[in-house]
């Protein structure tokens, strides 16, 4: 196109002002929403694959003995890593250049005791100092601030392995009575007993001190008690695990399950967009090294089942609110591009009469589109751009599906959402006005000279 | 400008037009086998009462409908059987159209309005394309309006404007559908007098219909259609 044709294609957007003003909002509102969605669902993404692979400590790799996944909560001992395989796979971790940290974990089942009550626990044991490490990585403080912290008390590092330190998560602080943790106690204070239970003053004394008995099976097959101290309540961040789940060392659940084994060695990289690559070669060497084992991403299913199943329901309701969006500004577009092609089908009659082909004429009207949309385009993003900012200062709270607590409605969009929706947004215009314009440029000089399409 | 023109010489050439319209159930016979030649030069009217087949036989010769049998010779080629985009580039280089409702852009100047047909032109200049826009518009006589639009001109101004654009791709042949219809008896005249003057000075083929008398005895030929069907 020449420069005089898209002179006129950008002049012609000041004829039925009213209608183009129409057209251009919807056009910006629904390219602003799109940048919102996107944004919910870059945020939901960030927010649960942090949670994952950090909060969880799941890790970008799993390794787990063969068959561990599925039979190790049947027969522990058989199937979990011994310390021969854990030496070995840290050995070969250790070499590999693209490994953040790395660690063996141990996940168990137990009950916990307040010497009035038990309740059952999940257990999971991680050296303090990866714990550490993990609670302020980057992506930790980037995405999931609050639950970086624990809610009460100090990190599991910063207590010696023999006093057999324990974080509760709130929920289960809460059922145990055990409001209270091990640095807000006086130095002196020495573990309470508690001898009637139904007493009146029962529930004082056992949230006296930070005491705490835990009880489970161990992998060979005896019963195994231990005692620890709660040194921090947290937040689970998901309902499923509140009222149970228990972080430790590792060294203390290898105790309690009377064990040096490890449920699972997991691995955190540097650069997680070469994790298939990093995990073919892992499994090249765990073979190498004669390991029988079986390596699970973190987006696996199996090992992050709240990741996939939030993300696909979230994909799919995005999915349809985008279609809906979408159907709104193409048919917007389309019943404007409709009428303004209507109302101009003599001045189409006359410049195909002066020689424009029938592409020319469609290509004036796609100009025209595309100038509206650009300006409208622009316009969105700079509704967009105040509204997650006022939606991101304002912090709305509201509660989520399987989230413990409430989230705060954050939106997090980024070049490629923004980028991606705005060519949404044009390719849409586009086709929109070239379907309407389409037949309008097929039909018979004469009659559209006569000032109608048929 | 045609400075090679051959006046007199047959360049466009009808045979056995037949041109019929379906409303609904009723077929409408708007040609029923017209014969024509034009010759270059000339300054020719069609005249006929409404509805007799004007519109459409000029409609015809400017490739912008299709007759239903017959053939149509533009310089000796047969044009009903050329691609659309053929006629388009046939339209663009050969054929100037004069309209009754002048159909200028509302939103183009009238330097713009003229250029129009130019722009598509791409064997021309950017600086033949002002050189040829600006000649067209002093040819009609509003050199001094060239930055106005037309919602800024007279109705005559209007149709001055639309000639000029017609003029401005040196075409071969103008065809011009009652192009004074819109007009009052002075301005209406005076367009007439233009084209003349343009007729005699550029050597362009004017074929134009009207219903206006005053005009017929100030033309080089008559065509008279009647119920689609031309009469000595």
């Amino acid at each position: 196109m020449r420069a005089g044709q898209l002179t006129m294609a950008l002049r012609n957007l000041s004829r039925n002002k009213r209608r183009n003003f129409a057209t251009g909002a919807a056009i910006a509102a629904g390219f602003a929403a799109l940048i919102a969605l996107g944004g919910f669902v870059n945020r939901m993404e960030n927010y649960l694959r942090v949670y994952t692979i950090y909060a969880t400590r799941v890790g970008h790799i799993n390794i787990y003995k063969e068959h561990g996944f599925e039979r190790f909560s049947t027969k522990p001992k058989l199937y979990s890593l011994d310390e021969h395989d854990l030496r070995t796979i840290e050995d070969i971790v250790a070499s590999m250049n693209n490994v953040e940290m790395h660690g063996a974990q141990i996940v168990g089942m137990g009950i916990i005791g307040n010497g009035c009550r038990t309740v059952p626990f999940i257990a999971n044991g991680i050296d303090p100092s990866i714990d550490l490490l993990l609670r302020n990585h980057s992506q930790m403080r980037k995405w999931m601030p609050k639950l970086r912290d624990f809610d009460k008390g100090r990190g599991l590092w910063n207590y010696d392995e023999s006093q057999g330190a324990i974080a509760l998560s709130n929920g289960l602080a809460r059922l145990l009575g055990k409001t209270r943790v091990f640095d807000e106690l006086p130095k002196d204070q020495k573990s309470v007993v508690v001898v009637d239970c139904s007493a009146p003053d029962a529930k004082e004394k056992i949230s006296a001190d930070t005491n705490v008995q835990l009880v489970a099976g161990g992998w060979s097959g005896m019963m195994s008690a231990l005692d620890g101290e709660v040194v921090a309540n947290f937040a689970s961040a998901v309902t499923e695990t509140n009222n149970s789940a228990i972080l430790t060392s590792l060294k203390l659940l290898q105790k309690l399950y009377d064990t040096q084994n490890a449920t699972f060695y997991s691995i955190w990289l540097k650069n997680p967009k070469d994790l298939s690559v990093d995990r073919a070669k892992l499994e090249d060497k765990l073979a190498a090294a004669g390991l029988k084992t079986e390596l699970y991403p973190w987006m696996d299913e199996s090992v992050a089942p709240f990741y996939t199943g939030t993300m696909q329901f979230i994909y799919v309701m995005v999915g349809f609110i985008s279609f809906v969006l979408a159907a709104v500004v193409i048919l917007s577009i389309f019943n404007s591009a409709t009428m303004t092609i209507i109302e101009r089908s003599q001045e189409i009659g006359m410049m195909r009469s002066l020689g424009f082909t029938r592409r020319q004429i469609r290509q004036l009207f796609v100009a025209e589109m595309v100038f509206l949309s650009v300006i409208s385009v622009v316009c969105g993003g700079i509704v967009a751009t105040l509204r997650v900012f006022i939606v991101n200062s304002l912090g709305v709270p509201y509660k989520a599906p399987g989230i413990a607590g409430h989230m705060t409605l954050q939106l997090a969009p980024n070049l490629l959402i923004v980028s991606t929706s705005a060519a949404l947004t044009l390719s849409l215009a586009i086709l929109t006005t070239l379907i309407a314009v389409w037949s309008v440029a097929k039909t018979n000089i004469a009659t559209l000279l006569l000032g109608s399409q048929r | 400008m045609n400075s090679n023109v051959k006046t007199g010489e047959t360049f466009v050439e009808l045979k056995g037009l037949v041109k019929n319209y379906r409303l609904g159930q009723t077929v409408v016979s708007a040609l029923r086998g017209v014969d024509l030649e034009l010759h270059r030069g000339e300054f020719t009217a069609v005249i006929g009462a409404s509805g007799s087949g004007k519109s459409t036989l000029l409609n015809m010769i400017g490739s912008i409908d299709n007759p239903d049998s017959g053939s149509i010779k533009f310089d000796g080629v047969e044009i009903t059987q050329l691609s659309d985009d053929a006629k388009s580039h046939l339209r663009n280089q050969k054929i100037g159209f004069i309209f009754q409702s002048f159909n200028l852009i509302p939103v183009l100047n009238v330097e713009e309005n003229v250029e129009l047909p130019l722009l598509i032109n791409h064997s021309i200049s950017a600086i033949e394309r002002s050189e040829r826009v600006a000649a067209a518009i002093a040819d009609v006589g509003l050199s001094s309006f060239m930055k106005n639009r037309p919602d800024q001109l007279s109705g005559g101004q209007r149709q001055r404007v639309a000639i000029a654009r017609a003029l401005a791709g040196n075409p071969d042949l103008v065809l011009a559908d009652e192009p004074t219809a819109n007009l009052d008896s002075t301005n209406s005249g005076k367009i007439i007098d233009l084209m003349l003057e343009l007729n005699s000075r550029r050597k362009v083929t004017f074929l134009f219909s009207t219903h206006d008398a005053n005009l017929m005895n100030r033309v080089s030929r008559i065509v008279n259609i009647q119920d689609g069907v031309i009469r000595v």
